[in-house]
């Protein structure tokens, strides 16, 4: 072989040191053990179907507690239907006026899901404009569970 | 300390303080090498020692990132800029701590990107040698106090090109 000197060999190395660990492998690997369900679109739309339902109602507050924080959506096949429904949750957010009753009724699990959306929430920029709202909510989860759910929100591989 | 702003304020103070947890972690790639792991280039990085970011936003124009990881904490603040002046104002007292942030410790030279006004690097060396609450106290002080500093400094600005326009225009009036 002529170009030996080009020869990568660190991509030959078979130890561990090369095969870095990226967010991605954790998802699959999560989705291939079962640990997470990855939704169809037509599952999703179900959700989103039923979320909207409750939107014409105005009925926000039970869209949360039973359908948001029991179904957390980890993985979906589709992101742009993902993203519409993350908007319907933040459309269900901004419009409960009555924070703590909601939160109350909710355990530490499921307000560990929640703030999960409140922090993907306020990452996307095209839901930026109503922030204060949202800041309103993770500011009352902190002052009723302490910090330990940002810690274990930080912590977490299960992601939003 | 304004009631809308404290919900904002608390907020990334529960959240910084969650996140300040560090340890000494020597690099995984290189032997004796000892870096903040959240400011290894992308390519390089292992997600298990990257924690997930935290966006915290109170609407377009005031929000904060904070990027935790196992040895260090990176934390960028966007502070509010209403119109040019204002651009102006903040770009220059950012660049102005910039230029000194060998003496500042936390402070990054550079924000992480155009998005962000300004941005702070934490690391564990810091939080061996100061008390990690009362780094804590600082940054949120310095939020509370750049937003009061920068509307000041807008309106002496205003002041003094008043006075300059009319102390100039008199000299037209006969």
């Amino acid at each position: 072989m002529e170009d030996w000197r080009k020869i990568d060999i660190d991509a030959l190395d078979a130890s561990t040191r090369n095969k870095r660990l990226t967010s991605e492998t954790i998802l699959a690997n999560f989705i291939n053990k079962g640990i997470i369900h990855k939704y169809s679109s037509q599952e999703l739309s179900n959700l989103i179907g039923e979320i909207s339902a409750r939107i014409n109602k105005n009925d926000y507050s039970s869209s949360i507690l039973e359908i948001v924080v029991k179904y957390p959506v980890y993985a979906a096949e589709d992101s742009s239907l993902k993203l519409h429904y993350v908007q319907l949750i933040n459309n269900c957010l901004v419009n409960t006026k009555d924070i703590d009753p909601v939160l109350k009724q909710l355990s530490d699990d499921e307000i560990d899901v929640l703030l999960k959306y409140c922090y993907k929430i306020m990452s996307l920029t095209e839901l930026q404009a109503t922030g204060q709202y949202i800041v309103n909510w993770v500011y009352k989860i902190i002052s009723l569970h302490g910090q330990g759910v940002v810690l274990r929100y930080i912590t977490d591989r299960k992601t939003i | 300390m304004s009631q809308s702003l404290k919900p904002y304020l608390s907020t990334v103070e529960a959240s910084l303080e969650a996140c300040i947890n560090l340890a000494n972690f020597p690099s995984q790639e290189v032997e004796r090498h000892n870096r903040p792991e959240v400011e290894v280039e992308v390519a390089r990085q292992s997600a298990e020692l990257l924690y997930q970011p935290i966006h915290i936003v109170r609407n377009e124009f005031e929000k904060v990132l904070i990027e935790p990881s196992v040895n260090s904490l990176r934390m960028s603040i966007k502070i509010k800029q209403s119109d040019e002046i204002e651009k102006i104002l903040v770009h220059k007292f950012t660049n102005f701590l910039e230029q000194r942030s060998d003496s500042f410790a936390i402070l990054r030279r550079k924000p992480i990107s155009d998005e962000y006004s300004i941005s702070f690097l934490i690391t564990n060396k810091h939080t061996e040698t100061m008390k990690s609450k009362e780094l804590v106290k600082f940054i949120i002080e310095f939020m509370e106090e750049v937003d009061k500093e920068i509307s000041e400094m807008k309106l002496f600005l205003n002041a003094r090109a008043r006075f300059v326009a009319e102390q100039y225009l008199t000299e037209f009036i006969y």
